[in-house]
C-alpha cells in the first residue's frame, strides 16, 4: 500500500483529508509540525508527502528546502497545499522542487489526480466516487 | 480814306492796291467816324478839305475817342501847304502830311510804314493780351493756392487744437492712472503672497514686502535684479524653493500679463503652498494607510476562512461520496444545500482576496488566444448549482463559434461567471437571466458579451457606482443575500485589464444589461481601438 504523509495542523482539516485519502487506497501518516515531517520522513520514506505550507514550527518552505537538502528524502514528491495568497508563494514552491500546488479547499479529484500520477495507485479497486456532488463546480 | 471827292478816292485805291491791305473808303468824316466805331484801323488818310465837317474837325473827333488816340492819321491836302496849317494838322494829331497830287511811291511808303507799324503794334498788342492772359491765371492759381493754403491753415489749426485736446486728456489719464496705479501698489504691498513685476528683459521692477520677505537679499531690494524662478505666462508652475533659514517652501507661480509703467510686464505671484502640500501629504498617507489596514484585514480574513471552509467541503463531500456509509434521501437532499452554500462561501473567500489583491498589487492577467464561446459556456455551467437553487433559468443565445479573443482564459471564465452570478441573485425566482454574445456592433475588432437580468432597472446612482467594491443594489439585508458586492467589481477591473469595455444600460421597468468587450486577438497591434475602448470606461467609472 503506498504511504503518504500529511503535514497540517489543523486537526479536523487533516482527519476530513485522511478519510478521503484512505478510501481512496492509501495508507496515511500524520505530521503536525514541520520538525516531525522532516524527522519521520527521514526515518521512514513515505512514497509522497502532502504538505501544507501554513504551518506552525517553522516555514512550510524550510521545511520542503529541508526534505530536498536531504538525499533521503529527496526523491520523495512533494504536494503543497496552502490556505494562504497563492500567487505569493506557488512560483517559489516549484523552485523549490514540489511537483503540484493546490489551494484549500482542494478538489477532490484533481489532487487525486496529482497522488496518482506521483505516488502510483492506492490499494486496487477501491476507487474515488464521487456521487452527487460536483467538486469541478467549485470556483476559484 | 476819306475823301469827298470820289476821283481820289479811286486813285488812292488803285496806288495801294498792289500792297495787299484792307482799304475802306469814307466820303466824308461822319462816314469816317462810323467805320471808326465799327473796327480799329492801322492808318487813317484824311483829305482835310471837306464840305460839313473838315478834316481837323474829323481828327479833333476821332481823337475824342481814347481807343483811336494814337490812331495814324495822315492828312491829304491840295489846298493849305502853308506852315500854320501844317502846326494844326499836327496838333490835331497827325502824324504826317502829304500834298495833292500824290507822289504813289511816298503814299505807298508812308502807308506801308504804318501799316507795318500797325501790325508790330497789333502783334505787341496780341502778346501783352496772352502775357496779360497768362498773368490773370496765374493770379488766378495763386488765388486757389492761397485759398487751399487758407484751408490747410485752417486744418492745422484745427489740428493743433485737437492735439492740445488730446494732451489735456493724457495728461489727465495719466493722472488719473497714477491714482489706480498708486492704490494698485498698495494692493500689492500689502498682499499677503508674493507679489513681484517683471519687465520683458526679465528685471523685477516692482517686489512686495511679502516678496522680499520670501526672496529677498537680508537688507537689499530686489527691483533691479534678475528674476531667476522659472515662470510661464498663463501657466501655474510649481518651483520648491530652497532655503537655508527656514527650510525649503514649495511655491505656486502664477504669471499673468500686466503693464508696468506704461511698459508690458508680467506679475508673478508666488504663493506658499508648502503647507498645504504638507497638510495633503498628510492625508494622502493617512488614506493609504487606511487602505493597507483595510487590505491587510480582508486579505487576513480570507486566509483564514479557507481551512475552516476546506475542511467544511471535505466531511460533506465524504458524507455525499458515502465514504461513511448510506445516506437516506433526505440526509442527502439537506447535505446538498450544506455543499452549496459551502460553495458560495468559497467563492466570496476567492472575490475577497482577489480584489485585495489586484487593487493593491494589479491583477495577474496572462492573454492568450481564447475561444470565447468555450470559455462562456464553462461559466455558465460553474453557475449551475447557484441558478438551480434560486431557480432562475440562464438562456444562451449566440454563434457557436467566434474568433478568438486575447484574453485570460481564467480570467474570461472568471468576468462571465461573476456576471451571471450577480444577475441570477438579483433575479426574482421563476424568471430567466440571458446571456448573449456576438462581434462587437459599434466596433468589429472587439466581441461583446452580454448578461441581462430581470431585477428593477438600476437607479442612476447604482449604475454609477455598480462596479464599485462591495456596492450592494438596493438593501442587501432586506432583499435576502446578494454577495460580497465584488462580482461586479473584479469584473470591471479584469476587462479593464484585459483591453475591453464594460458598461451598464437599463430597461424599464425591469432588467439590466451588463456588457463587456474584448478585443479580437488578430487585433492585437491596434492601440487607437484600444484607445477608444478604454475611453468608454472613463464614462462609466
Amino acid at each position: 500500500m503506498k504511504r503518504i504523509l500529511i503535514v497540517e495542523d489543523d486537526p479536523d482539516f487533516l482527519l476530513g483529508l485522511s478519510v478521503r485519502l484512505r478510501a481512496a487506497g492509501y495508507s496515511i501518516l500524520v505530521a503536525g509540525h514541520g520538525a516531525a515531517a522532516v524527522n519521520f520522513a527521514g526515518s521512514k520514506p513515505p512514497d509522497l508527502i502532502l504538505l501544507d505550507i501554513g504551518i506552525p514550527g517553522g516555514n512550510g518552505l524550510i521545511v520542503l528546502d529541508l526534505l530536498k537538502a536531504d538525499p533521503k528524502t529527496a526523491s520523495i514528491p512533494v504536494i503543497v497545499l496552502t490556505g494562504r495568497d497563492p500567487a505569493a508563494v506557488k512560483e517559489k514552491t516549484f523552485e523549490l522542487g514540489a511537483v503540484a500546488f493546490f489551494q484549500k479547499p482542494v478538489d477532490n479529484d484533481e489532487l487525486l489526480k496529482a497522488i496518482r500520477k506521483h505516488a502510483g495507485e492506492g490499494r486496487a479497486g477501491n476507487k474515488c466516487v464521487n456521487e452527487g456532488a460536483n467538486p469541478s463546480s467549485v470556483s476559484g | 480814306m476819306v475823301d469827298d471827292n470820289p476821283p481820289n478816292v479811286l486813285a488812292m485805291l488803285a496806288i495801294l492796291e498792289g500792297l495787299g491791305l484792307n482799304l475802306v473808303t469814307a466820303s466824308s468824316g461822319r462816314e469816317a467816324l462810323r467805320h471808326l466805331l465799327e473796327k480799329d484801323f492801322a492808318v487813317i488818310l484824311l483829305d482835310a478839305q471837306m464840305p460839313d465837317m473838315d478834316g481837323f474837325e474829323t481828327a479833333a473827333m476821332i481823337r475824342q475817342r481814347e481807343r483811336n488816340l494814337n490812331t495814324p492819321i495822315i492828312f491829304v491836302t491840295a489846298a493849305f501847304p502853308d506852315a500854320e496849317h501844317s502846326v494844326r494838322a499836327y496838333a490835331m494829331g497827325a502824324v504826317d502830311y502829304i500834298f495833292k497830287p500824290v507822289s504813289p511811291e511816298i503814299l505807298r511808303a508812308k502807308v506801308s510804314v504804318f501799316v507795318e507799324l500797325h501790325r508790330k503794334t497789333e502783334q505787341l498788342h496780341q502778346l501783352t493780351k496772352t502775357q496779360a492772359r497768362l498773368l490773370e491765371e496765374a493770379a488766378e492759381r495763386q488765388a486757389e493756392l492761397e485759398h487751399v493754403n487758407g484751408k490747410l491753415k485752417q486744418a492745422h489749426l484745427e489740428l493743433k487744437a485737437l492735439n492740445e485736446g488730446l494732451e489735456d486728456k493724457v495728461h489727465q489719464r495719466t493722472a488719473a492712472l497714477q491714482v489706480s496705479e498708486a492704490n494698485y501698489r498698495t494692493l500689492l504691498d500689502t498682499n499677503i503672497h508674493a507679489v513681484v513685476v517683471v519687465d520683458s528683459d526679465n528685471t523685477v521692477r516692482y517686489a512686495n514686502k511679502a516678496a522680499h520677505e520670501l526672496l529677498g537679499p537680508e537688507n537689499g531690494k530686489l527691483a533691479g535684479t534678475a528674476f531667476d524662478l522659472p515662470s510661464s505666462p498663463d501657466k501655474i508652475v510649481e518651483y520648491t524653493l530652497g532655503r537655508s533659514s527656514s527650510g525649503d517652501r514649495i511655491l505656486e507661480i502664477r504669471t499673468e500679463s500686466t503693464t508696468w509703467q506704461e511698459a508690458p510686464a508680467h506679475r508673478v505671484s508666488l504663493i506658499d503652498i508648502t503647507e498645504r502640500r504638507v497638510a495633503e501629504e498628510l492625508i494622502r498617507r493617512a488614506q493609504e494607510e487606511e487602505l493597507r489596514l483595510r487590505n491587510r484585514f480582508l486579505s487576513h480574513a480570507s486566509h483564514e476562512l479557507r481551512t475552516p471552509v476546506a475542511t467544511a467541503y471535505q466531511f460533506v463531500t465524504i458524507l455525499l461520496d458515502g465514504l461513511a456509509g448510506e445516506l437516506s434521501p433526505a440526509q442527502r437532499e439537506y447535505l446538498q444545500i450544506v455543499f452549496r452554500n459551502i460553495e458560495e462561501l468559497v467563492s466570496m473567500v476567492d472575490d475577497l482576496m482577489d480584489a485585495t489583491r489586484g487593487d493593491a498589487e494589479g491583477w495577474d492577467i496572462h492573454p492568450e488566444p481564447v475561444d470565447i464561446v468555450l470559455a462562456i459556456k464553462h461559466a455558465q455551467q460553474r453557475t449551475e448549482n447557484l441558478s438551480q437553487a434560486r431557480h432562475v433559468k440562464v438562456t444562451m443565445a449566440g454563434p457557436d463559434s467566434l474568433p478568438d479573443v486575447l484574453a485570460d482564459p481564467t480570467r474570461v471564465r472568471q468576468v462571465v461567471s461573476n456576471l451571471i452570478a450577480h444577475a441570477v441573485q438579483h433575479t426574482p425566482e421563476g424568471e430567466a437571466v440571458q446571456v448573449w454574445w456576438g462581434v462587437h456592433a459599434e466596433n468589429p475588432a472587439y466581441v461583446c458579451v452580454s448578461v441581462t437580468d430581470r431585477a428593477e432597472s438600476l437607479g442612476k446612482y447604482d449604475r454609477l457606482h455598480v462596479f464599485d467594491k462591495m456596492h450592494q443594489v438596493g438593501d442587501a439585508i432586506d432583499d435576502g443575500r446578494k454577495g460580497l458586492g465584488m462580482g461586479l467589481h473584479i469584473a470591471k477591473a479584469l476587462v479593464c485589464g484585459q483591453n475591453g469595455r464594460i458598461w451598464t444600460e437599463s430597461a424599464a421597468p425591469r432588467g439590466n444589461t451588463f456588457s463587456f468587450t474584448l478585443p479580437l486577438s488578430s487585433q492585437s497591434g491596434s492601440p487607437a481601438a484600444y484607445a477608444k475602448e478604454k475611453q468608454g470606461n472613463e464614462k462609466i467609472s
